[in-house]
Parts: structure tokens; sequence; C-alpha cells
């Protein structure tokens, strides 16, 4: 179950992903535009070395993307105690931000938790819509997951 | 210098306090059995003699008649009231303003009425003062504080004018509670301090509340009391005060969000209410207030990249007692 405060700065018992296996993310009713995005967050991530998000079918794992109204303040959210676990983003983003909320969070996904912007820029600063993964972001999951193999996606 | 102490009942029923009087010591005293009327004079009447009878009767002698144990007096004329200088007037005539007066007859005086028979406030009366109360404006006197003390506590409803704010809450309607403590309820101009709490479930996206704004003020504000001394009164206030909010509950760790977790900013309170106030010191009031507040930075709308303003509203009503 998710927690219900998470005043500790875990994501509580929620499921996460090895950022070293094929994770598939399934959005079915999405727009061209907000494909667009996703494929931006995951172009993102690529960037800094985490190839895990697979879209050639090939993944046993995946997560559903959904797009819902909201708050204006809540932009993305990570429900890794669904099932399938789903990443909610708030229809009001523009492609830009858009696509900075998903790669948010896929990070939340592959076990990644809120980085105080006074710590340094991340994509996992709370309230995130400019930064995207970073160097310091892909060493953050190879200290959970360890470093993937040369092989590994 | 005498000094005699009558009640005003006597004297007109003005008050039911007491009042001293002092009369110079050529005066007559009057007594209390008498009008202040000099006796008439009785030139012919004859001298009035009472017979001697003995108050120890005697055993009367068989046969003789009885003594009666009650002297008798003869009875006295009966002296009219009204001096006999007056002159008469026939009841219903109309009395002639340019008619001569006789110099020989003392002018008619005034029947005298209560009013003429108070004397009037010189120096020389002493007026206890007892019951003056309802000589001062902005004075109760049925409570201990004189002017009005209080405590309310009440709850009620409230919400945020901002748009991006009411979009963040799941309901445009949030609970408020409140306590407040007054100081010149009865007066035109009081003092009120409060502290003031509400609570508002934050919206998510997945359509599931996700945690709860939680504010606390704590103000204080002047408050004009229109009918200070009525039993119901309008009243309006305004003042300044602290407000925080603190977002609790939340799923903060697995959610990308601009909604801070806390914040601190200035609130300048207003508004009006109508208030009842009861003879044994119960009050029951309701109120509306508006919230200023000072530039916040407790939520960002992406869509404009401006923080959110946290004015708001609040209906409530409110119990209490004062002294």
């Amino acid at each position: 179950m998710v927690c219900a405060a998470c005043s500790d700065g875990t994501l509580g018992d929620v499921r996460t992903f090895d950022a070293c296996s094929p994770l598939a993310v399934t959005a079915p009713a999405a727009t061209d535009a907000q494909r667009a995005s996703l494929a931006g967050a995951s172009a993102a991530w690529a960037s800094v070395g985490v190839t895990a998000i697979d879209d050639t079918g090939s993944a046993t794992d995946s997560v559903a993307l959904v797009f819902a109204n909201g708050s204006p303040a809540e932009y993305g959210f990570y429900d890794g105690a669904a099932s399938p676990p789903t990443i909610t983003i708030n229809l009001d983003l523009d492609d830009t931000t858009r696509a900075v909320a998903i790669a948010h969070e896929l990070g939340h996904a592959f076990g990644l938790v809120h980085v105080p912007a006074a710590t340094r820029a991340s994509v996992m600063n709370p309230g995130n819509l400019v930064v995207a993964p970073t160097a310091d972001d892909a060493a953050a999951i190879s200290a959970i997951w360890g470093a993937c193999a040369p092989n590994a996606p | 210098m005498r000094l005699h102490v009558m009640s005003l009942l006597a004297l007109g029923g003005l008050t039911s306090s007491g009042v001293a009087i002092a009369i110079p010591d050529d005066q007559p005293l009057p007594s209390p059995s008498e009008p202040n009327v000099p006796p008439p004079a009785q030139p012919d009447a004859p001298p009035t003699t009472t017979p001697m009878t003995p108050t120890v009767p005697t055993t009367p002698a068989p046969g003789s008649p009885t003594t009666p144990a009650v002297p008798t007096t003869p009875a006295t004329p009966t002296q009219p009231a009204v001096p006999t200088a007056v002159p008469p007037t026939t009841p219903g005539q109309p009395v002639d303003p340019n008619a001569p007066v006789d110099p020989n007859v003392p002018a008619q005086q005034p029947a005298p009425t209560a009013a003429a028979a108070t004397p009037a406030p010189t120096s020389e009366t002493i007026i206890p003062v007892t019951n003056q109360y309802h000589e001062y404006g902005f004075y109760q006197p049925v409570l201990a504080s004189s002017i009005g003390v209080g405590v309310t506590v009440g709850g009620g409803l409230f919400g945020f004018t901002d748009r991006a704010m009411r979009e963040s809450v799941a309901s445009d309607v949030g609970g408020v509670w409140d306590v407040h403590a007054s100081i010149g309820t009865h007066i035109p101009i009081g003092l009120e301090v409060g502290y003031s709490g509400n609570a508002a479930n934050i919206q998510s996206l997945a359509g599931t509340p996700n945690g709860t704004l939680v504010g606390t003020a704590m103000e204080a504000a002047l408050r004009y009391t229109i009918f200070p001394h009525s039993n119901w009164t309008p009243f309006v206030f305004a003042g300044m005060g602290w407000q925080r909010y603190d977002v609790t509950s939340q799923r903060l760790a697995a959610s990308d969000t601009g909604l801070k977790t806390s914040d601190d900013v200035a609130d300048f309170p207003m508004g009006g209410g109508l208030s009842f106030r009861d003879v044994g010191g119960f009050t029951f009031d309701l109120r509306g207030t508006y919230r200023a507040t000072t530039g916040s930075t407790l939520l960002l709308d992406q869509r404009t990249n401006q923080f959110a303003g946290l004015q708001s509203w609040e209906a409530s009503a409110a119990l209490g007692y004062e002294f």
C-alpha cells in the first residue's frame, strides 16, 4: 500500500521497476501530442543512460499512463499500488511541461524520491516542470538498481 | 443648619434614591403630619374645654348611671386646607388676567405640586448618586466588566476566492472553527482577538482526496458595535493577523505538485455580523469574514506560472458568554 504521508521521504510500500529491465508505458487513450510528450520523456532519460523505457512490445513489465483533469497545482502522480501501476498527468499541462512531468513520474517508477531544489537541480525536484533528467539522477538510479549490464536496455 | 432626609417618592417620585435637603435654621421645621400651611386664625372661636374625666373608672354606686370610660372631646370645627386669603373662584369660571388686584388680598399661589414642592438643587443640596447609569452612554451596569468582555466559540464554512486555490481543494467549501475574545462589546469600539482554523481536502488528479490543507490564523481586530446597549446589534470589524497553511497526509513522495508543504502569510480580516446578547450573559454571533492576504508561495499555478492567492471568505456562527 501507498504510505499515507511518506514523511520520511520514501515512496513507501509501492511497486517500483528495475531500470535495467525493459519497461513498457502504455497509453492507449493518449493523443498524438501526449504520445509525443511520452517520447520526449523517454528520450530525456535515455540521454543520461537510462534506457529501460521500451516501446517495442518486448517488455514484460508495464506502467499505464493516463491524463486527467485536476488541481492546477497537481502536475502528475505515480500510483505504484494500483494494478497495473499508473502514472496520471494533468491534462492542462502544455507539451513542454507535460514531458518533464512524465519524466518525473517515471523517476518515481524507478524508485527515485524527491530531491529538494536547494540540494541540486533534478528532475525529481518537487513541483518540477522545467528540469530534465540529469546525470546525477541517473547515478541515483544506479545506486538503487546497480549498474546495468552492457547488453541491458 | 439641619439636614433632613425624605423620600423622593414624597417629592414627586423622580427616583427612589434618598435626598438630603438643607433647610436654613430660620425656617420652621415642617411637621410630617401637617401640611406646610399656617393654621388659620380663629378669633371668635370659644376656648376649647375638655371635661376632666377620671381615667380610672370608679366603681359606680348601685343604680347610678354608668360613666363612659372614654372621655369625649367636643369636635373642633374643621378648618379649610386652603388659606382663606385666596379669593374664591367658581369652579369652571375663567380667571380674568386683567382684573384689578386687591392689594389687601395676598396673591393667589399656584396649587402646590410635587415639582414645586421639590427645592431646586442648590449648592446646599446634597444628592447622593446611586442609580445614574443611564446618564453614561457607554456603560452597561448589568455586566461586571461594565463594557462587555466576552468569549465565543463557533464554527462554519469557508472557501478560497482565488480560482487556483478553489480548484486545488476537493470542494469549494471547507470547514472552519474559531475562538474569539472580545473587550468592549457594549461600547462602540472594542478589541477582538481570535484564533481561527480551517481545513479542506486537497484535490488529486485521480479524483480522490490527497491530503488535507489546514489553515491556522491568529488575528486582532477593532470591532465597531453599532448598538452597544441593544440585545441585537450589528457590528463590523477589521484587523490584521498571521496565518499559516500546512499540507498534511498528502502522498507528496509520489506526486509532482506545485503545492508546498506549508506557507506563512499576513492576513487582514474584515467583515460584519449580527450579535445577540442575553441579559444573563450568553451571546450568539453570526458573522461573515473576508480575509485578504499578502503574497503567498503555497501553490504555483502551472497555467499562469503565478502563485495563487490565499484570500478566503468565512461564514460562521458562535456561542459565547460575556461579563
